[in-house]
């Protein structure tokens, strides 16, 4: 049998490295790839190629015409990443994120080629915002991770959820400015804000530079998951208890530090007392060859007690149906004593008793 | 304790070493002006052709300040920036408030998952210490002191972000929603984490939580005392032409009640992602998880994947994943997996403003005896697909689904030998939103459909969300939402109760009109769910409906101070055992300051 596992791990292995390889020879040793002259990179990375020191700017020149946008960022936590004199110059303050000032003012009274010369985030594609960040950040992800994640192929990318400038209401307020247009309405109210956040304020503060907090940022286009979180038994996102990413993997890479789960994926990292091993387990329900936890129950809210798919033994019955009608049927399978260790158990193959 | 006692040294430290500048001294453009790039006429020029970043890191130069800053050698000289309007930011914002409950009823079901402060609280204490450089970076946090959830969080960045260090600690109790009241239960938790660049591109970062639980259940459940300590190591970032991860964790669980087994998990992995060219990414990855339990033998389970992303052309994109599970579970008696097989195959497309997606996902289970000996391999296929782009002008259209086949199903070891699995299983999902500037629509469909052929059983469940947001006028917006649920199924056993009878339909609905002027934040939500069921066993929670209205309103004076007041008549009925029902009205004044 070990041999068995030993051939079908070189088969993957080979079935895997096999079209890669060839695919790679292709476009790599091929005389036509050969011969043809590098790409130039891709907007907004063209800003920065071929730079030199002159092209980058005294900051002076920025503010002069984006006075407030040059203060807010001095405001935000990210200033201090990129005030490091130690950073190249194009990592540097402003033109790390904006490109190459010089060339921005050049162009900047063409109507046609002003977003073709600065890095505007609210003017620029999911992809080329994504490029932009992960020039610095690439020790978060790599544009080819970023590229992979479902995120990317919906076109959302980081300023879809983190706010470089620093956003204060009251802040604004105080500086005897009208109050602001969009963003602040964007940021209570736009997106649904969680209305039970006003009652329960202990929530986490948002990380990471988020706009705001999670479930509001990730509900903005998960409407389906939020409104599931209104259901009478939920997970306690709108109470503040839990947020998104305490489950799910935003970044791909992060998933590393989720893999510690061998089964039942990420709800052990709570739940650690139905996370076993156990000497009987049920079966479908570990993880092993179903579902996992989702099996039974519901991952963002549901209508049942215990966030269940259906209520009491109506559960049960969806796979054990010779039991429906004849085995105890006026009682709850695990409430009424007998099946109690249902998430599986070291005593028992039917799970009765703990 | 101890971890407290460190947070609160690190946030003392860092404001010991927070100077006190002038109070614009982050406003002030000079500040601004002192980090930009050195640009001195002496200095070293590169070859026209050399990016910056190929250079030696620059210099710390002093503050461009004067003559000096305005001889840039840039084209045109650099203007004189005026004088900023914005105030001087706060360092320290405290928010206190008193709040009553207003409580008729069960009082578990209304703390069920959180508990409302209640009599005098302070509500948020937040400092943000100003820095002497613009090189660090703190915050301290502080919410619900002296009430039962309390939440304290702290994050410090120094050496210009190169190393940064969190740590929280946090209180939460909830309830079992019975009849009979229980004694609560407790959550506790602490931990820390912290990080440190080596380079730009590659970091070292640890973390560590503590996790207490008390659980107090009613019978037949015997309570609860859990800890679980978790710490994690991972190095990773960029190494050469990828990007390179290694990391290790453990997470140990012990019930001091000894109800339960105690267990500590182990896991090493690590991973690289190599990008050869542009156009290809070929990812591998391993990771070796070792479980101890007491008195057993110990359990392994082994992950290997390999990952590979080709660009076939500007538009087209290929990704190919392959992972292979060995378990070693040899305590295990009744679950035969030993290992899992899975392949995907996906190929995207972009064309315009459309994103296409298909693909192919295989998985099978290798299921082996205790005694070693073969028992079978079920396999799983499933075919997915996705669709999204502009349908008109302002309206987006997304469609997905998939449909999972599984093949040679395993046979039961009840007495009753056909199949308990589900052998296909469909998923698909339609999502339209939309809508002039002024509003926007959303409306999501979503359906799934999960079948037993052996056992003559099918569940379906379909889900429709609708909903809006309407910008009314600059000042006013209206949130409205209704979402449905609605689930059938049925076995081969028709007779009471059937399986039907214990599958919900419900509904839940939103709407929320805020006035958001200059000064003055006023809000009024509603927001309501309501459950359908048969209810067979006249069960408590099973058919219940919630009302929950919340008002609240906000008075921002000029100096910074704000007034608050929240009410929120919140109403719970349970139509068939009504010791769960409750009234509230919570009345929440809240007054907060910022210095």
């Amino acid at each position: 049998m070990r041999r068995t596992r030993v051939l079908r791990l070189i088969m993957l292995l080979f079935c895997a490295i096999a079209p890669i390889a060839g695919l790679l020879a292709v476009c790599l040793v091929s005389p036509a790839a050969l011969s043809k002259p590098p790409k130039p990179p891709p907007f907004p990375l063209s800003l920065f190629a071929h730079t030199a020191e002159e092209d980058f700017l005294n900051e002076r020149n920025c503010t002069a015409c984006h006075r407030a946008s040059v203060e807010t960022f001095a405001r935000s936590p990210h200033a201090a990443f990129m005030r490091d004199p130690h950073n190249p110059l194009d990592k540097q303050g402003c033109q790390a994120c904006h490109g190459p000032g010089k060339r921005h003012i050049a162009h900047r009274k063409e109507e046609e080629g002003l977003y073709a010369n600065v890095m505007s985030y609210t003017h620029a594609k999911p992809e080329e915002v994504a490029a932009a960040c992960l020039r610095c950040h690439s020790d978060t992800m790599t544009a080819a991770h970023w590229s992979r994640t479902a995120h990317a192929h919906a076109g959302v990318s980081c300023t879809s959820c983190h706010q470089i400038h620093w956003l204060d209401r009251l802040e604004k307020d105080r500086s005897g400015t009208p109050a602001p247009p969009s963003e602040e309405l964007q940021v209570r109210t736009d997106v649904n804000e969680l209305p039970k956040s006003d009652v329960f304020p202990n929530a986490p503060e948002p990380k990471a530079l988020l706009k705001t907090n999670e479930a509001t940022l990730c509900g903005k286009c998960h409407r389906q998951q939020l409104a599931e979180f209104r259901h009478n038994f939920h997970h306690p996102v709108p109470e503040g208890r839990m947020v998104c990413s305490d489950c799910h993997s935003i970044h791909p890479n992060k998933d590393g530090r989720k893999q510690v789960r061998t089964n039942k994926q990420n709800c052990i990292t709570c739940h650690a007392d139905v996370a076993g091993p156990f000497v009987y387990e049920h079966d479908p329900v570990s993880d092993l060859t179903g579902d996992g936890c989702l099996e039974c129950h519901r991952a963002h809210g549901s209508s049942n007690v215990a966030m269940l798919n259906s209520v009491s033994r109506g559960l049960c019955i969806r796979c054990h149906t010779d039991k429906s009608v004849n085995h105890h049927p006026g009682r709850t399978c695990w409430d009424s004593g007998c099946h109690s260790a249902v998430h599986g158990s070291n005593h028992d193959s039917l799970f009765l008793g703990r | 304790m101890r971890i407290v006692q460190t947070i609160i040294l690190l946030v003392g430290g860092a404001g010991m070493c927070a100077a006190q500048p002038p109070r614009n001294a982050m406003a002030d453009p000079v500040v601004v002006e002192a980090q930009a790039p050195p640009s001195a006429p002496g200095d070293a020029k590169p070859s026209p052709k050399t990016p910056p970043s190929a250079k030696k890191p620059a210099k710390t130069k002093p503050p461009a300040t004067g003559e000096a800053a305005d001889k840039s050698n840039d084209a045109e000289e650099a203007p004189k920036p005026p004088k900023s309007t914005l105030p001087p930011p706060s360092t320290l914002y405290t928010e206190m408030g008193y709040g009553d409950w207003g409580l008729g009823g069960n009082e578990s079901k209304f703390r069920q998952y959180a508990t409302v402060p209640h009599g005098f609280f302070l509500r948020d204490l937040r400092y943000v210490p100003m820095f002497k450089t613009p090189s660090e970076y703190a915050f301290l946090n502080v919410k619900g002191v002296g009430q039962d959830d309390y939440r304290a969080e702290t994050r410090l960045a120094w050496n210009y972000g190169a190393t940064q260090a969190a740590g929280f600690v946090s209180r939460f109790n909830f309830f079992e929603p019975l009849p009979n009241p229980v004694n609560p239960n407790a959550r506790q938790g602490e931990g820390f984490n912290v990080k440190q660049s080596l380079t730009r591109d590659f970091a070292l970062s640890f973390r560590f939580r503590d996790d207490l639980q008390h659980n107090n259940y009613e019978i037949p459940y015997f309570n609860l005392n859990q800890s679980t300590q978790y710490l994690d190591g991972v190095a990773s970032g960029k190494l050469g032409r990828g990007f390179a991860s290694l990391n290790y964790s453990n997470l140990h669980y012990s019930d001091h009640t000894g109800t339960l087994l105690d267990f500590t998990a182990q896991t090493t992995g690590l991973s690289y992602l190599w990008s050869p060219s542009d156009a290809i990414d070929i990812e591998a990855a391993y990771a070796h998880v070792a479980i101890s339990q007491p008195a057993l033998q110990q359990s392994h389970v082994d992950v290997v994947s390999l990952n590979g992303d080709v660009a076939l052309s500007s538009a087209t994109d290929l990704n190919i994943r392959l992972q292979q599970r060995n378990l070693g579970l040899p305590n295990v008696q009744n679950a035969y997996v030993r290992a899992q097989g899975l392949g995907t195959a996906s190929l995207f497309h972009r064309w315009k403003s459309w994103r296409a997606e298909a693909g192919f996902r295989l998985q099978d289970d290798e299921r082996v005896n205790s005694d070693h000996t073969y028992v079978d391999v079920p396999k799983w296929s499933t075919v997915e697909g996705r669709l999204s782009g502009k349908l008109i002008e302002g309206w987006r259209l997304t469609l997905r689904g998939n449909t999972q086949t599984l093949f040679n199903p395993p046979p039961a070891a009840t007495l009753d030998s056909d199949s308990l699995y589900w052998n296909s299983r469909s998923f698909f999902q339609a999502k339209l939103e939309g809508g002039p500037p002024a509003v926007s629509y959303y409306l999501v469909y979503t359906y799934q459909d999960k079948r037993n052929s052996a056992r003559s059983t099918e569940v379906q469940t379909s889900q429709y969300t609708v909903g809006s947001v309407w910008q009314i006028s600059p000042a006013v917006s209206l949130f409205g939402e209704y979402h449905h649920e609605n689930w059938s199924g049925h076995t081969a056993f028709d007779s009471f109760p059937t399986l039907s009878d214990f599958l919900p339909d419900s509904t839940t609905g939103i709407v929320e009109l805020t006035w958001n002027q200059r000064r003055l934040f006023l809000s009024a939500s509603y927001t309501g769910f309501s459950e359908s069921n048969h209810n067979p066993l006249l069960l408590p929670s099973a058919n219940a409906v919630g009302n929950f209205v919340t008002l609240s309103g906000h008075y921002r004076f000029p100096r910074g101070y704000e007034l608050g007041l929240t009410v929120a008549p919140w109403y719970y009925h349970d139509s068939v055992v009504g010791a769960l029902d409750y009234n509230a009205a919570v009345v929440m004044v809240t007054g907060s300051a910022r210095f």
